[in-house]
């Protein structure tokens, strides 16, 4: 029982602009991996989502260090800054390394697709794997190092990164393969095998990023106090409405039923649907998560 | 209580705040902002006071805080470009041609003492007003503070008073389940002013 | 050893480190500086320093200003200096904001338009003169029919004197504190009480704040907390609202504040029952013990018991800690004199004072410090000193005359607990037949005025004060001009170097301010006047005739010893002239006070410490307390249907006011509390709370184009804004509750009117 009399505010960290960062380079890593799966590892059903899914995957790395550069204080002081004074300890100083090569490895593989060299391109998309896998994984390893906070400092986050930037990058090539099959093709035909493919893959990936959230909610719950009261407030809180039914039920459960279900997978316009949900779902899932673990208060 | 893992010849500052003396008047607060020039809307060091207790017996606690130098600081540790670093005498700066304004260290911190100044667009926080204490100067909340609640030193110097106040008294710091090592200890401080916690507050919240 | 600055302050290092610094610095290898000497935190620059005396309240502490180049950087305390040693509080470091404050007025303005439109016209120091001139000397002819009411906000050097001018004038001290100040000097004879806490065993507390507001508030807050650790020192609280102090406490006993006086009489009571009083206080104060008990037969502790709602264990345990912890002291302060009958509550609870033998002159008791300066005479002054109540509540008006009227770093309009009195009377053409207001800012009151003089602020201007240690020594204390270096004043005066001029520093805030005392003695030689304080030209020249006249300061050097030094201390009197006390002692209300209705509330007002009616214009202090929502306890709040954060209506007979609701357990159920000194419609733009630009000389930086490019992403979104320098423009500057209290009238005491606030509280 009692109430502050005197006490401060305290500025948020990091803001929209960094879960927009987090969601291009999930959408990036995403649609890469679909991208190797034909040209890195001869699953030659995904063939037709190889190309589309460099260009897309490129492009979006492009963009991501922006907002990323927008966030910092001095941005070109801290593009030379993070090279010359490198601290070894420190996680964001491998995140700079990661966002320089991703984006230069998925150039040279992608002109190798392109030129149809397929050694090479198989060489650098193996490449490519592990580094899209890490510089997604990295920003989610950045926010479980910020050990101040209880909903940001654990071991699953990069897997829950991991994995909500694969269901996102899927959902983003369902709509793409899509738009561009309809609207860029003369036979105006959809890839329709390789749609109803990558939406079973989408459930089944939608399944286990939902058993992570589930496993991650549950420890923080029996947890210690603080992981406690922001499990509460993401739960039953303020942000209740946001992650509860924007992010988990729009975004992923209901998504999930979709694409599970034979019936409704076979209608395009509810596929579509789906995937849009999930890709809403999942932004609302970086803000999300980005606000609620700065939320609670500290002190 | 503290790691030596710092030890060294020279000495090691920390603070040990008597909340027994604290009357809540908020110099401290005051004058650290004229010593620093902080800016509106930021604090380096603020009395945290809260009410607790039930009509009619009710007591007001108070908990000044300031960036706790930590001998394991885990801004340091984070900071990508090496901005922040902990100087011999254990005082934790940011190195203002360093700092690119990241705010991974904010992110990290576990005390919410370090803001990124909006003018500068870097990092700020409490550094013991190294200025002063170069000059053989107490900080500007130790010198402000009415009843000498504050009291600065050494603590490599067995002599001096926080290292008895420090070895003789019951003192207690904050969040010590972070691995931090803080090293400003507190006499007196109710876990109550820890507890009571502001309203959340969101981004969208006008 | 030639004792000059340097000197002194290398033997203040020498001596101060063992008071302040306990630890050893092991710096070796970095040169220690003389203890008052810093230098810039970036640059490294030399800091210069200047001693003068803190004005803020009655303690005059000593500061140190520390200016590089022309501007003044940093207040600090003055180490070793016999006051607080070097310990301020957060009013002393703030009011450097008045320095250098850009809503400050700079020249003399003049009315151009009607009254309170704001439109002004800038003229010279000579023309203001000009036009003051013929009015004050109508005001200082015998029987004008405009006589001169002087607004004093606070006492300067020359403010009797210059009042002396006026045969017939009225002085009416704006201050909130100006009708306990009126009840130490009729009652105890003289201006400040300074009470000995170090040694005291026992502090009863009534509604009285020393560790957040208080005359003295560093000694004190020292004395107390030091007392209490040391001296085993039991403080108690009674009051109606569990101030800082209360909540520092042993024990509070919540106390509808209409009850205070009976409680203390119910105390006295019981120990003049048991014999527990001191015969010698008894007898110096004129009173007989027998008569005491037939006077307060009334307020028997099983009545007070019935309506006070405090046990009579409680009552017997207080009486008994007054007399069995001796030495003890009963402390109370304006709130005491807020309620109707407080007037008479103060003498019960100084009578108590008296019984626990606080007044017999032994250690930890009480003594009362004129604030005169040794040597000199009580000045006579012919003005009748009223307080601003009771000059509003009979509107100014003698059989329908007008006044002249001067307000000096007042603004009885905001601080002046008369309702809307004080509005009407300077608004209105016919009770004011000229208003002149020397003060620093266009405030609520010196909008009316036809005249405004800019007003130099306590950093520009001089003045001498003597306060009385706990010793029984004197220490004088100096204030001085610091914004600028002394001696280039000095320089520039002389015609002959006029061409100095050039190089005078641009200080541009301070522009043609002048301080009051300067502004009396130019008027003073204007209207004829060659006698006295008048024969000077300068303020400091004046102050240097006075100063030899002190006793023991020659010797040291004079003034410029002072203005090196900052204070003297002066050897104690032999012998310390006892002080009477002159108690009338009523035998209180027991019964006649009416229980409150269901939404009735007592209102206390009470003030934060760091913001008056000088310092709301402090952007840091303003951060600190910049709302004040009206406190309500919980119980109350429920039966009536009101939430915490819910806006409500206060009203009273007079008017209302719409207030935030903060529901707190630390107000008894029959109270709500709420602070003053807020919701300022006048007075700059930090006590306006309103947003000031990104380029403003306040903040003192330019916000960089990227930083403005990319704050609407990163700051923006949030409430507060650190972009905006003003974060809390948005929730206000709160409310004022003046419209809601209204001036009664005390028969007792002529002159003297106090505030009965009862308020009814409604949701919406």
């Amino acid at each position: 029982m009692g109430q502050i009399v005197y006490d401060v505010h305290y500025q948020t960290t990091l803001a929209f602009l960094i879960s927009f960062y987090f969601y291009c380079t999930g959408l990036s890593a995403g649609s890469f991996m679909i991208s190797t799966l034909s040209y890195g590892f001869g699953f030659e059903q995904f063939k037709p989502a190889g190309k589309i899914g460099v260009v897309a995957a490129v492009l979006l790395l492009l963009l991501a260090p922006q907002f990323l550069l927008m966030q910092v204080g001095w941005p070109i002081k801290s593009v030379w800054n993070h090279f010359v004074y490198l601290n070894p300890v420190s996680s964001m100083t491998y995140g700079a390394f990661l966002l320089c090569l991703y984006p230069l490895n998925s150039i040279v593989y992608g002109i190798f697709m392109f030129q149809g060299n397929k050694k090479w391109t198989k060489f650098f998309g193996t490449i490519g794997i592990p580094l899209a896998l890490s510089v997604h994984g990295y920003t989610g390893w950045i926010l479980a190092l910020g050990v101040a906070r209880d909903y940001w400092n654990t071991a699953l986050m990069p897997t829950v990164f991991l994995f909500s930037a694969m269901v996102s990058g899927i959902s983003m090539m369902i709509l793409l393969i899509m738009i561009r099959d309809y609207f860029f093709t003369a036979s105006r035909e959809i890839n329709l095998p390789l749609i109803r493919t990558l939406a079973k893959i989408l459930g089944w990936l939608l399944a286990v990023d939902l058993f992570l959230v589930f496993s991650d909610y549950t420890v923080l719950l029996y947890s210690k106090l603080e992981a406690q009261e922001v499990a509460h407030f993401m739960l039953f809180g303020r942000m209740s409405f946001l992650f509860v039914v924007m992010e988990n039920l729009v975004g992923k459960v209901i998504p999930m039923i979709i694409v599970l279900t034979p019936r409704l997978r076979e209608n395009n316009t509810i596929l579509v649907l789906a995937a849009i949900m999930n890709m809403i779902g999942i932004l609302i899932m970086r803000v999300v998560t980005v606000y609620g673990g700065q939320a609670i208060p500290l002190m | 209580m503290s790691t030596t893992k710092h030890q060294t010849d020279g000495p090691r500052w920390g603070m040990v705040i008597d909340i027994d003396r604290c009357i809540g008047c908020h110099t401290c607060e005051i004058a650290c902002k004229y010593q620093n020039d902080v800016p509106l809307g930021l604090w380096r060091t603020w009395v945290k006071e809260i009410e607790k207790g039930r009509y009619p017996h009710v007591v007001r606690a108070f908990r000044p805080t300031l960036c706790n130098h930590c001998a394991d600081p885990v801004c340091v540790k984070v900071c990508p470009v090496k901005a922040s670093y902990q100087r011999e005498d254990g005082i934790v700066m940011v190195d203002p041609h360093r700092c690119v304004g990241c705010r991974y260290c904010m992110a990290a911190c576990p005390y919410e003492v370090r803001y990124v100044h909006p003018q500068k667009g870097m990092v700020d926080k409490c550094d013991f007003c190294y200025h002063r204490i170069e000059e053989g100067l107490l900080p500007a909340c130790v010198e402000a503070c009415p009843t000498g609640a504050r009291i600065f030193g050494d603590l490599n110097d067995p002599e001096s008073e926080v290292t008895r106040l420090r070895e003789t008294r019951s003192v207690q710091a904050l969040k010590v389940d972070m691995g931090t090592d803080p090293q400003v200890y507190y006499i007196g401080l109710d876990q109550a002013t820890m507890e009571i916690k502001r309203e959340v507050e969101l981004v969208w919240d006008k | 050893m030639k004792l000059d600055r340097r000197n002194f302050l290398k033997l203040g290092a020498a001596g101060a480190p063992a008071l302040i610094f306990p630890d050893r610095l092991r710096l070796a290898e970095v040169q220690r500086k003389p203890w008052n000497e810093q230098s810039a935190k970036v640059t490294r620059k030399h800091r210069n320093p200047r001693p003068t005396a803190c004005t803020m309240c009655d303690n005059h502490c000593g500061l140190m200003s520390y200016r590089e180049g022309d501007r003044v950087v940093m207040l600090l305390g003055q180490t070793g200096h016999p006051v607080a040693n070097g310990k301020l509080c957060a009013r002393a470091y703030g009011q450097l904001d008045r320095l250098y404050d850009p809503d400050r007025v700079l020249t003399p303005i003049m009315r151009d338009g009607d009254r309170g439109h704001g439109k002004w016209k800038k003229i010279s120091w000579e023309a203001a003169y000009d036009l003051l001139r013929p009015r004050l000397e109508a005001a200082a002819a015998k029987d004008s029919n405009a006589p001169l009411a002087f607004f004093a906000g606070r006492d300067e050097l020359l403010t009797e004197p210059f009042i002396g001018l006026f045969p017939g004038a009225a002085r009416i001290d704006c201050h909130r504190s100006a009708v306990r100040r009126r009840f130490y000097r009729q009652v105890l004879g003289g201006e400040t009480l300074r009470r000995d806490f170090r040694h005291c065993r026992f502090v009863l507390n009534f509604a009285a704040d020393p560790l957040r507001t208080g005359d003295a508030f560093v000694t004190e807050v020292q004395a107390l907390n030091e007392s209490m650790r040391d001296n085993a020192m039991h403080l108690e609280t009674v009051a109606g609202r569990l101030s800082q102090t209360g909540g520092r406490s042993r024990c509070w006993y919540p106390v509808e504040p209409r009850y205070y006086g009976d409680v203390a009489r119910a105390i006295a009571n019981i120990m003049l029952a048991e014999g527990w009083y001191s015969r010698k206080g008894l007898k110096d104060a004129g009173l007989a013990a027998g008569s005491l008990i037939s006077t307060l037969a009334a307020c028997d502790s099983a009545t007070v018991v019935r309506t006070a709602g405090i046990t009579e264990q409680q009552l017997r345990h207080l009486a008994r800690q007054l007399w069995h912890r001796r030495p003890a002291v009963v402390i109370y302060d304006d709130e005491v004199f807020q309620t109707a009958g407080g007037w008479d509550d103060a003498m019960a609870i100084e009578l108590l004072n008296v019984l626990a033998g606080a007044h017999d002159g032994g250690p930890g008791g009480i003594t009362v410090d004129s604030g005169r300066l040794p040597g000199t005479a009580p000045a006579v002054s012919a003005a009748t000193a009223v307080t601003p109540e009771w000059f509003f509540a009979g509107q100014g008006g003698r059989g329908g005359s007008t006044w002249t009227v001067m307000t000096c770093m007042a603004n009885p309009v905001f601080d002046a607990f008369a309702g809307t009195a004080p509005e009407i009377f300077f608004r209105h053409r016919q009770r004011v037949d000229f208003h002149v207001a020397i003060d620093t800012h266009i405030t609520e009151t010196s909008r009316y005025a036809d005249l405004v003089l800019p007003a130099a602020t306590e950093l520009e201007s001089w003045g001498l004060f003597s306060r009385r240690l706990e010793d029984g020594s004197t220490c004088l204390a100096l204030r001085q001009p610091v914004a600028r270096p002394t001696d280039e004043i000095l320089l520039l005066r002389k015609a002959k170097i006029k061409k100095l001029q050039l190089f005078e520093p641009s200080l541009a805030p301070v522009a043609e301010s002048r301080e009051f005392n300067q502004v009396a003695l130019d008027l003073g030689r204007r209207l004829g006047r060659i006698d006295g304080p008048f024969v000077h030209e300068y303020v400091d020249e004046y102050l240097r005739s006075l100063v030899i006249t002190i006793p023991g300061i020659a010797a040291l050097g004079g003034l410029e010893y002072l203005k090196r030094n900052g204070f003297c201390r002066l050897p104690a009197a032999t012998e310390v002239k006892r002080h009477a006390v002159g108690l009338q002692l009523t035998g209180g209300r027991a019964t006649g006070i009416k229980p409150l209705d269901s939404d009735d509330f007592v209102l206390i007002p009470f003030a934060w410490h760091v913001l008056d009616s000088q310092t709301a214009n402090c952007r840091y202090l303003a951060e600190l307390r910049h709302d004040n929502p009206v406190m309500i306890h919980p119980r109350r709040a429920r039966r009536l249907g009101i939430a915490d954060g819910d806006t409500v209506q206060l009203i009273t007979t007079n008017g209302s006011v719409k207030a935030r609701v903060w529901l707190t357990e630390t107000l008894h159920p029959g109270c709500a509390a709420m602070a003053v000194g807020h919701g300022h419609e006048c007075g700059g733009r930090v006590a306006e709370a309103q947003p000031i630009a990104e380029h403003d000389p306040m903040t003192r930086e330019l916000v960089s184009r990227k930083m403005f490019l990319f704050q609407p992403f990163t700051f923006r979104l949030r409430s507060w804004d650190p972009c905006e320098p003003l974060w809390w423009h948005r929730q206000g500057n709160g409310t004022h509750p003046n419209p809601l209290v209204t001036g009664r009238k005390l028969p007792q005491v002529p002159g003297v009117h106090v505030i009965e606030p009862l308020v009814r509280i409604r949701k919406g």
